[in-house]
């Protein structure tokens, strides 16, 4: 492959400013079972070439051939496109020749369709014994090789595998239906999806739905609130992971997901108490979103986005960073061959703190404890925000004494990051699948955090 | 080029009950810009091949992104099918003989996608947009489709574009899908550009909002969306899943009179257009709900079979689903429904759509690009912050009316290709941040 890579940017560099190739191949399978029921399996086999040439602006080609006739065709298209008026920043740095690999020791290709049905098999049942009437289990891994291949002299290859796991369960009476989703993935081999405990995860969640279809709303009004690891992780991605994507801010994105309300601001910008540390950092290992590289070939790095309540470092590609003069920080993912890089969130998370979860809980008179959530949703230049409790306990004068059923925080990221007095020690994370661009691309995540309390928050 | 003949005989050869090999083949170009500045031109090539195959009640698909080491691929993938345990709720594909279709549209070479773009952005300005900002697609398929009893071969000829305005912290946006039997995307572009310049210029004050039930007039983009995001309890798959509150509603009262909603693959003039389903049976027009009627699920062959009835060409093989919604107009037009609102809401669109019960779809929409407060028959004012907190059961039975004119809408992965007209809601629940 890198030989064809190399006749190609043999090409591209003699017309172009600056000039890319990216190789990525993806091996997947995917199982899945509906109320115990093997719903079957499916695998895919994906893998194509991204160009991309910088002159008067920026162009890219996208190609599932190999042929250096159709590749030729697609060259000159996309050197003529970049020819053409348009915003020409983009970030040209390179030198770096290295290797990596995240397959881990028990690779996920020697697992067998019987592997995979075992481990939705224990799940559902699971779910059934807590007399759940909707069961829905999918399992998915996949093996990705890159080549990334720049005019400045980069040459990255990678090799990884991609675990990940989605349950759906619904408890239904005759008056209301309890509904519980979960997702789970890893980077690695199967040892490191085996660590993430999912059976266990899953054992600990379904048998609430019975007993939170009978417990009592909230009354409306203000409260102290401890949130979850699983909350905190979820509020760190949408409204700071997100608002902080360089290119959001700039207005890239704005007929899409949107904008920011950190577009215009002057940076640092104060967005909450002087406790609030909020990290990104695809090194994380084993973690849904672990990369070394970027797939645009920059090295990736932690990157604190909110440091002590302010603003302190925006995620970047090559494209948003050249715009803001500064050096990308490795945010530049693209979820397969056929998708331009963004700038995106990897592993997202509040950083923990001193406190115990029990100091957080014994200093709070009148507060509501929110463990795991169902709906959530957010602006689109991540601001209003709204999450709506599942797994949730009423606090009375330090103590859990109580179910509340769905209390719902409907708040700004301003008045949630500025109610945070306390971060418990604990770090926990969970996965999620982020969706940008357009064509949409949904890359692997993970969002996460301590326990995390707010004081004088509405819930309804 | 792939080279279909050889695919379909090293198929043909094996030990199977029936096959669906599929091959689409795309070109697709795209513009990206923001703030009035081209940011990207974009192009793709690919052809995709995707095999199902079963044998009794073992299945497997494969998808692929090129042929090579096809036979490879083909094999191991047959040989894990058999490997693995029964689907249990398959029941085959649909095995009716039909005849071929074969619709070669000839590709329009005369409109330049910078064209549109610039539109877009012109007509922003025009409608009074400080910046604009978007995307616009030209996709041109080769949709070939085999079993061992069909064969069909369609191409298609799609555009479609997004134009979102800003003016101050105002915006407005408009998102547009049509075929290229529509013979002018240029006159499109501008006026989809002014629309969205006029919503985000139009001079009214911002105004306060306390949370509660309004009536409100949806635009076709926020019944677009949430008819999208709901589209899967009209599924036969949701149906036997346990995952649609309409299961046993069929031929019973779900909603307004003044609701009929159709799946509608073969409106040629949307780029959802769909000639045959992924099993060869081909499509065909339906009513969901006939004047407030559930009158239709939509079904795979398969899940036909387990509901005792007839395929509705939606396949989707395990999980059909409904192609290109339309909903019928009413009398009146979008001016005189605002006329006709004493105390309401305006609300132009919305996004991230979220459920905290997807079985009873009870979902909250966060409004975003015009929310406007109408009072004594004119838009008095702008409201920000707010949610639509509903079901969608309560919704469709509060609709009192919809509008005359339709609109062919598609935002981003918020409204897929539908045919929407605006839509009257009576206490529309609303809340607000605290």
């Amino acid at each position: 492959m890198i030989e064809i890579m190399d006749k190609v940017m043999e090409k591209l560099s003699k017309k172009a400013k600056y000039s890319e190739v990216r190789y990525m191949s993806s091996e997947s399978v995917q199982a899945s079972m509906r109320n115990s029921e093997f719903m079957g399996e499916g695998s895919s086999s994906g893998e194509g070439i991204a160009i991309r040439a910088l002159n008067n602006s920026i162009s890219m080609g996208f190609i599932s051939s190999f042929d250096m006739e159709k590749l030729d065709v697609i060259i000159d298209r996309v050197l003529k496109n970049s020819m053409k008026t348009g915003r020409n920043k983009l970030d040209t740095s390179g030198g770096i020749r290295d290797k990596w690999e995240a397959t881990g020791k028990h690779r996920v290709e020697d697992l067998q369709s019987s592997d995979r049905i075992e481990i939705m098999k224990g799940a559902d049942e699971l779910m059934k014994s807590h007399e759940l009437s909707v069961r829905v289990n999918y399992i998915h891994h996949k093996n990705i090789r890159e080549i990334f291949e720049n005019s400045s002299g980069s040459l990255i290859e990678s090799a990884y595998s991609r675990i990940g796991y989605f349950m759906v369960g619904g408890y239904k009476d005759a008056n209301s239906f309890e509904q519980i989703y979960r997702q789970f993935g890893t980077t690695g081999g199967m040892e490191s999806f085996d660590e993430l405990e999912v059976e266990q995860k899953i054992r600990d969640t379904v048998g609430n739905l019975k007993v939170i279809s009978s417990s009592p709303a909230a009354k409306p009004g203000k409260y102290d609130v401890v949130i979850s690891p699983e909350i905190a992780g979820i509020v760190a991605h949408e409204s700071c992971g997100h608002p902080t994507e360089w290119d959001r801010i700039t207005g890239r994105e704005g007929s899409l997901a949107g904008e920011s309300f950190l577009t215009g601001k002057k940076y640092p910008f104060k967005v909450g108490s002087e406790v609030v540390n909020v990290i990104d950092d695809p090194t994380v290992k084993g973690s849904y979103g672990y990369y070394r590289y970027d797939n645009e070939g920059v090295k990736a790095r932690k990157r604190y986005l909110y440091k002590g309540g302010m603003t302190n470092e925006f995620i970047h590609s090559r494209e948003s960073a050249a715009n803001l003069g500064v050096e990308p920080n490795g945010g530049g993912r693209a979820s397969d061959w056929d998708m331009e890089p963004l700038a995106r969130m990897s592993t997202t998370y509040i950083e923990p703190g001193d406190f115990s979860f029990e100091e957080l809980i014994e200093d709070v008179k009148n507060g509501v404890y929110i463990r795991t959530y169902t709906e959530w949703n957010i602006d689109d230049i991540r601001f209003n925000e709204k999450y709506v409790g599942s797994e949730a306990y009423l606090i009375e004068n330090g103590k859990i004494t109580g179910r509340l059923r769905k209390p719902t925080i409907e708040t700004n990221t301003i008045n949630f990051y500025s109610s945070i007095d306390a971060v418990s020690n604990e770090l926990e994370f969970s996965a999620g699948t982020c969706g940008k661009g357009d064509p949409e691309q949904g890359v692997d995540t993970w969002m996460g955090g301590p326990s995390v309390r707010l004081r004088n928050i509405y819930i309804s | 080029m792939v080279n279909i003949e050889l695919i379909r005989k090293k198929i043909s050869k094996m030990e199977l009950d029936s096959y669906v090999l599929r091959v689409i083949k795309t070109e697709t170009e795209q513009i990206r810009f923001s703030n009035n500045s081209v940011d990207l031109r974009n192009f793709w090539e690919n052809e995709g091949i995707s095999i199902f195959m079963h044998r009794g009640k073992k299945i497997t698909e494969l998808s692929l992104d090129n042929d090579l080491e096809i036979d490879k691929k083909i094999e191991n993938s047959y040989r894990a099918m058999l490997k693995g345990e029964d689907s249990t709720s398959f029941n085959g594909i649909n095995t009716e003989k039909y005849s071929s279709m074969e619709k070669i549209r000839p590709r329009e070479e005369s409109v330049d996608l910078d064209q549109i773009v610039s539109a877009c952005i012109d007509g922003g300005s025009r409608g009074g947009s400080e910046r604009t900002t978007g995307l616009a697609y030209r996709t041109y398929s080769d949709d070939l489709i085999i079993t061992p009893f069909n064969e069909h071969h369609v191409t298609y000829d799609d555009f479609n574009f997004d134009v979102r305005a800003f003016k101050g912290n105002n915006t407005g946006q408009e998102g547009v899908h049509f075929s290229s039997t529509v013979k002018d995307p240029i006159e499109r572009a501008e006026m989809a550009g002014e629309e969205a310049g006029k919503t985000a210029s139009l001079d009214v004050r911002m105004m306060d909002f306390e949370q509660g039930d309004y009536e409100t007039l949806l635009s076709p983009y926020v019944i677009g969306n949430i008819f999208s995001y709901c589209s899967s309890l009209f599924s036969a798959f949701s149906v036997q899943s346990g995952m649609s509150y309409l299961d046993s509603s069929l031929n019973e009262k779900v909603a307004s009179p003044a609701l009929t909603l159709v799946d509608e693959p073969m409106n040629e003039s949307g780029s959802n257009f769909t000639m045959f389903d992924d099993e060869g049976t081909p499509c065909f027009n339906k009513k969901l709900v006939d004047s407030g009627v559930l009158k239709n699920f939509v079904h795979s062959f398969s899940t036909a079979v387990t509901a005792r009835t007839k395929t509705t060409g939606n396949a989707g093989i395990i999980a059909p689903e409904p192609l290109q919604l339309s909903a019928e107009g009413g009398n009146r037009s979008v001016e005189d429904i605002i006329q006709s609102i004493d105390s309401g809401m305006y609300i132009k669109n919305a996004w991230y759509t979220r459920f905290q019960d997807n079985r009873n779809a009870v979902f909250s929409t966060v409004p975003r690009d015009g929310i406007f407060v109408v009072e004594r028959g004119e838009i008095v004012g702008r409201i920000t912050g707010i949610r639509i907190s509903d079901s969608f059961s309560r919704i469709i039975k509060n609709i009192s009316e919809t509008s005359r004119e339709r609109k062919n809408v598609k935002f981003w992965e918020e409204v897929f290709p539908s045919i929407m007209p605006s839509a009257l809601v009576q206490d529309l629940h609303v809340t607000r941040a605290f």
